[in-house]
């Protein structure tokens, strides 16, 4: 072990170390070995792998609770980076590598032949570790092995961690809902927390589902299911623009508890169809005021959280400040608060509401909100939320060029490759519904070399009487067991 | 139990297991240390750097510290490392409980993490059952080199244990999810036609909107970016607590609300008394005196409530809470310190004239005369009698601090220090009252004049301005043809009889002029002194009887008077010549 004590690494090393990766996994994926941007990115590679190659004799890189380590040291990625880390997770997770380790020796052949491997398409359904192990020694790579990942890397299966991400959604609405009812019950605060970290282990686990649970809408306790949207977008959100676990808590709490001034608000006036009179907008417009005064009755003198304060506070302020209070002493809405308008707007234009018969898709939503980005919201965070739901956002309707009708289920973490996200079909191409595959729209063709499928439109749900949520909740309702 | 060697990158053998005990034992010991004695104590000090000692080396040696958690016991590579079956106080019992199964300490572990990671563990032992959550404050702190796994579905089950009703179960139905057809209305049909033709250009119009979107996302937004979350990092949440709750407070128009709300901001203050947490302190209580400015005119009512909390403040702050907080090792800036005691009023300027006697530094002198300016200015009475003989600093600030006023409460609290036993006080009083212009300050001067301390007398001589003060003239002209004045130090009476001199009077030529001439059997050295003295007095001042006088004395026979006399007269003419 002697010669193996100096595993430090440079941040910037081991970050360069997995760009490199995920540039020649993702050429991989377009062009075969013998393409000449392929060869150059792999020598690229063996190029930033041969100095830590010869200092240290090997390299292993983990993949620890979807957190990367290379030589044990933890690579972090930043927000604008992390489709990489999600790419490369990806990639890990589909063959459940725990670790790969590469020795001194390796060259740009054996390394080329080892990427085309992992990439490969599977012939017919998903090779398992051992099977892929397997046919790793039967191609003969010296200098490359690699170790099963634990369970708890990758978590649990996908029915299961998703069964729990969606219970955790509904014991949310369950929770707001006691918490809106009892405002006196100081301990209910703790609930919250822990649920927000339980949803933050979620987003971790499956980001993808989670996002498609906010198509979930319900009419009738509308401002229950949007709390629980707006938490978990921003949420996702504050996390890629790489908040703390401790400012992603106050974040949660500001978001999940964002529109409980809205319990002072008559029902008559909430639900009303029809444009509210200029007494009734004004009351209405009091809503975030309301909600900061009962979370201070919500928190007692137990816990303060400034931050998620201001969020419940500041939700409605315009970047533009048109509509600032005059004793305003601080200069801006703060981040958190920018974040959760963004996450709010979104979610309430997306929702069907009595004075609203049709919601718009998520695609158009996105596009009412570019047109008002700069009165309306940070421009900046706004960027990230985009990039961040996709050019077809999780829940999307979509007809491919193949006449198949899917549902968008993730997004692609490539930004240059946004159009082409994972999608579930759910009718064949004559129109008829089906339990379909799951697809990745960037399967080629092995045949015409080119995309299998391609959107070519994407559908209002309403019209077609497609209720989306039902679908998300699908994925998780195989395995039915209650928590508890 | 055998150790099983597992997933191990190093081998497991005796010699690893037997560290391994070693670390665990220590790991235990010191969080049981940590729950019995106070923060910082010397054996909670040495367990923790010993634990952090041994498991950075074998860290550095094996790679990684892993540990699985079961319901009592600490397992390694298969193998029992410890086991603890008292129920409560057994610590694997305690992870367990909170649905901790693996921890697992990785190379680079900082002692900052490793010591936060302990006393997370220590402070939420002793914490009532169900009154926070192990797992939740471990991942707030988000530790880099510490990973836990927790028992899945822990969390979800811990939130549904919370609740008093049971949340909605799903409910899909999924043959009618997958039966029956979907066909497209002929626009949308049409479209999807249109555009499978020309499969390149696959967007449509609102997703090719957005991929353009996408790639107007640069270096510059990222730099952007960044600076913003950098700079929210920075943002204390208290900060943003309580100048949130101000805004709401200024649009509350209901009055109950208002008034509770009060009392949040009055029970948040006695959280911040408790954290030491003075800046905060200090924004609040500003921020109150701000708002009750701001709603005076607009809702007196309102306004009114504001007052009565902070007079209710002011009034109640514990004076031994108010003590322990404001330990000058407690604070990072002494102008924070003195402006949240100047804020709690009088009441605490025992605490602050004894933090101000007992620093040395210049960053704390200095915000300590803010202090005391602003408490001398707001209340003189209260701040003035903290002057003591045994804190002379803080009397000489004082003394110096009324001098700034220069007005008839100011002189009349320095009168106050005439009586000091103290004479380095009455010292710093009479050179006070000697820069200021008020006639009680004048008259005060003089009462120094016949003071038991020499350097006092000296101060005053020189402070006393006999120019314009006749009953000033009148005494020091007494004094120095007094028989005793010739027993005073040559400086007393040097200064003196120069003071003398520079009132310009005739009746002051006179007294010199007659010293001047003054002779005597006994003594004769200290008279030929004060001759000398009082030829330096004459020469000082302006008028035609200084001058005859001075060729009075230069006629003198005493031959060292004569030279003084005729010198000062010849300077007089040179003085003139240069005048003219």
């Amino acid at each position: 072990m002697n010669d193996e004590k100096d595993l430090s690494f440079s941040h910037q090393a081991a970050y360069d170390i997995l760009y490199r990766l995920y540039v020649v996994l993702k050429i991989a994926k377009i062009h075969d070995a013998n393409n000449a941007n392929f060869q150059d990115q792999a020598q690229t590679l063996i190029n930033a792998l041969k100095g830590p190659l010869r200092r240290q004799g090997r390299l292993l890189i983990q993949v620890r609770r979807n957190a990367f380590f290379i030589n044990f040291n933890r690579v972090r990625f930043h927000y604008s980076d992390f489709h990489i880390n999600k790419s490369l997770l990806a990639e890990f997770a589909r063959r459940e590598v725990g670790t790969l380790t590469l020795s001194e020796g390796l060259d740009g052949a054996e390394l080329s032949r080892f990427i085309v491997l992992l990439t490969r398409q599977d012939p017919h359904s998903r090779l398992t570790f051992e099977e892929f192990q397997a046919a790793v020694l039967t191609e003969d790579f010296p200098h490359v092995t690699l170790e099963k990942a634990d369970k708890i890397d990758f978590n649990a299966t996908k029915e299961k961690r998703n069964r729990l991400a969606t219970q955790t959604y509904f014991l949310g609405i369950a929770h707001l809902k006691e918490l809106s009812k009892t405002e006196e019950r100081v301990s209910s605060i703790h609930v919250t927390k822990l649920w927000i970290q339980t949803i933050f282990n979620h987003l971790i686990d499956d980001e993808a589902f989670l996002y498609g649970l906010t198509n979930i809408k319900n009419h009738d306790e509308y401002t229950l299911n949007h709390s629980v949207n707006v938490c978990i977008l921003s949420m996702a959100l504050g996390r890629r623009l790489g908040l703390s676990n401790r400012e992603l808590m106050e974040l949660g709490i500001g978001a999940f508890l964002h529109d409980l001034g809205k319990i002072e608000i008559p029902d008559a006036i909430l639900n009303k169809p029809a444009q509210l009179t200029p007494d009734e907008k004004k009351l209405m417009d009091q809503h975030a005021r309301f909600g900061a005064t009962h979370m201070l009755r919500i928190q007692g003198d137990k816990s303060f959280s400034g931050k998620a304060l201001a969020v419940a506070f500041e939700h409605h302020y315009k970047a533009n400040k048109d509509n600032w209070s005059p004793f305003r002493r601080k200069p801006n809405a703060t981040l958190f608060s920018r974040i959760v308008k963004i996450a709010d707007y979104f979610d309430a234009i997306t929702t069907r509401r009595v004075y609203r018969p049709r919601a718009f898709t998520r695609e158009e939503a996105l596009n009412i909100m570019i047109q008002n980005k700069d009165a309306e919201f940070d421009p900046l965070i706004f960027k990230v939320f985009v990039a961040m739901l996709g050019v077809f956002p999780i829940g999307s309707l979509v007809v491919c060029d193949t006449n198949e009708i899917g549902i968008v289920i993730e997004a692609n973490p490539h930004p240059s490759m946004a159009q082409r996200p994972v999608i579930k079909l759910i009718t064949d191409h004559e129109g008829r519904k089906i339990d379909g595959q799951t697809v990745d729209l960037m399967e080629i063709d092995p045949d015409t070399h080119r995309f299998t499928r391609t959107i070519v439109k994407t559908l209002d749900p309403e019209k077609y009487g497609i209720r989306i949520p039902d679908y998300i909740l699908a994925q998780a309702a195989a395995e039915e067991a209650p928590v508890n | 139990m055998e150790h099983k060697p597992g997933s191990f990158p190093f081998p497991v053998d005796g010699e690893t297991i037997r560290q391994v005990k070693d670390i665990i034992g220590r790991f235990v010991h010191t969080i049981a240390a940590m729950r019995l004695y106070p923060f910082g104590h010397i054996n909670v000090t040495k367990f923790r750097d010993n634990l952090y000692h041994r498991l950075t080396s074998f860290l550095e040696e094996k790679g990684e510290f892993e540990i699985e958690i079961k319901e009592n016991v600490f397992i390694f590579a298969g193998g029992i490392v410890f086991q603890e079956d008292s129920g409560i106080k057994s610590l694997p019992f305690l992870y367990f409980n909170e649905g901790m199964r693996a921890l697992t300490f990785i190379p680079g572990l900082t002692r900052e993490e490793l010591y936060d990671f302990l006393e997370i563990t220590a402070n939420f032992a002793e914490r009532p059952t169900g009154e926070s959550d192990l797992i939740e404050e471990l991942w707030e702190r988000d530790f880099e080199f510490i990973r836990y796994d927790a028992a899945e579905g822990f969390l979800e089950a811990k939130v549904a244990a919370g609740l008093e009703g049971r949340p909605l179960e799903l409910q899909v139905d999924r043959n009618q999810l997958f039966s029956g057809r979907i066909r497209l209305d002929t626009e949308d049909q049409a479209a999807a036609n249109a555009r499978s033709q020309e499969v390149s250009r696959t967007l449509s119009k609102d997703a090719a909107g957005l991929a353009n979107f996408f790639e107007t996302f640069d270096r510059t937004d990222q730099s952007s970016l960044e600076s913003m979350v950098t700079a929210e990092h920075d943002v204390s949440s208290d900060k943003e607590f309580i100048e949130t709750v101000f805004e709401v407070l200024y649009l509350e128009d209901r009055q109950d609300k208002f008034v509770e709300i009060l009392g949040y901001l009055e029970s948040y203050l006695q959280q911040l008394f408790k954290r030491a947490d003075l800046g905060n302190a200090v924004l609040l209580l500003n921020s109150m005196s701000d708002l009750q400015k701001a709603l005076r005119s607009s809702s007196p009512v309102r306004s009114e409530a504001l007052l009565k909390t902070i007079r209710e403040i002011t009034l109640e702050a514990d004076i031994g809470v108010i003590r322990e907080i404001a330990r000058p090792e407690r604070v990072d800036d002494p102008r924070t310190l003195y402006e949240f005691l100047a804020w709690l009023g009088p009441r605490m300027l025992p605490i602050g004239t004894d933090v101000f006697e007992s620093s040395s530094e210049s960053s704390w002198h200095e915000a300590g005369v803010e202090y005391l300016r602003i408490m001398i200015r707001d209340h003189p009475a209260e701040t003035v009698a903290m002057a003591q003989s045994r804190k002379p600093d803080l009397t000489k600030t004082l003394i110096a601090l009324l001098g700034e006023q220069d007005d008839k409460k100011a002189v009349l609290q320095l009168a106050n220090f005439a009586k000091s036993e103290h004479s380095e006080i009455r010292l710093e009083a009479v050179r006070t009252l000697g820069t200021l212009s008020h006639d009680i300050a004048r008259k005060l001067i003089l009462e120094y004049l016949n003071d038991p301390d020499e350097r006092v007398r000296i101060e005053a001589g020189r402070a006393a301005r006999l120019d314009t003060d006749e009953r000033a003239l009148a005494q020091v002209l007494q004094i120095i043809q007094g028989k005793a004045f010739l027993a005073r130090s040559s400086i007393e009476r040097g200064t003196l009889l120069l003071a003398v001199g520079r009132s310009n009077t005739a009746e002051a030529a006179e007294a010199l002029k007659n010293l001047v001439r003054k002779r005597r059997l006994f003594g004769r050295e200290r008279l030929q002194e004060t001759r000398l003295l009082a030829v330096a007095g004459l020469a000082a001042m302006k008028i035609p009887a200084a001058r005859e006088a001075l060729q009075a004395g230069s006629q003198v026979g005493n031959q060292a008077v004569a030279t003084a006399c005729a010198q000062a007269l010849r300077k007089r003419a040179d003085r003139r010549r240069e005048d003219a």
